[in-house]
């Protein structure tokens, strides 16, 4: 069965601590624009200055893709939720 | 003997239905009463999941997807190499030698549903806290 898959907008960092709250919201679009701008200008690097360096940056932009692929897939989720004493740090996707 | 199987016998002795749709029902009907046998989810939809907390509160929870791990596993080796000179020396001495881990093999083993149980299920007495579960699982 063909199903299209929620995926996550939003990316929102909260820390808590004590009384105080700061929420960090983060569009993810932006993640995997540049993401892709980055690997398109690794590719072009890597052809005018061909080396033979093992170390290849554009796979590397292609493997963050990926996990970036991975991560939006969920739709709604908790990454991260860390008490410790006064402080809470939560990583939700949206 | 259930009520249902013992009304399509009836129906078969009563001639209301042939013999072979009769073993059909039943086959059916026993097909119901089986429990859904497990299979191993997508490794898309699947979470490590690590879990500690304390009889009031969760203290931490990390949900990681499992096919984010294939690609981190990758990079394992180079995250060790963050590890602090005085907790490599101290795990060490302990006889825990974190580069003998292969990460990958271990996901592989996760993700074909080999490993079921939970990777880790530790309860600790915490001075401050009182008693503390640290859970590490697949699900």
């Amino acid at each position: 069965m063909l199903t299209k898959e929620k995926k996550s907008r939003l990316l929102l960092i909260r820390i808590r601590h004590r009384r105080m709250s700061l929420t960090i919201p983060v569009a993810l679009y932006i993640f995997e624009d540049l993401l892709r701008s980055f690997r398109e200008l690794f590719l072009l690097g890597e052809k005018v200055f061909p080396g033979k360096n093992k170390f290849i940056p554009s796979a590397v932009m292609e493997l963050s893709l990926y996990a970036y692929q991975e991560l939006i897939r969920h739709g709604r989720w908790e990454m991260v939720n860390i008490e410790v004493e006064k402080t809470r740090v939560l990583i939700e996707f949206y | 003997m259930s009520e249902e199987k013992r009304r399509i016998l009836e129906m078969i002795q009563e001639g209301k239905i042939t013999a072979s749709e009769g073993m059909g029902l039943l086959t059916a009907l026993d097909e119901e009463a089986l429990p859904p046998m497990r299979t191993s989810a997508s490794p898309h939809k699947r979470f490590l999941r690590v879990k500690v907390y304390t009889d009031k509160a969760v203290k931490v929870n990390v949900n990681i997807p499992l096919a984010l791990m294939k690609v981190a596993s990758k990079f394992a080796g180079i995250g060790l190499k963050y590890i602090p000179d005085d907790a490599r020396r101290e795990m060490e001495k302990k006889g825990i030698d974190l580069t003998q881990i292969d990460v990958e093999e271990l996901v592989s083993a996760i993700e074909q549903g080999l490993i079921e149980e939970k990777l880790l299920d530790v309860d600790v007495d915490d001075p401050k806290e009182g008693k503390v579960r640290v859970e590490v699982y697949v699900d």
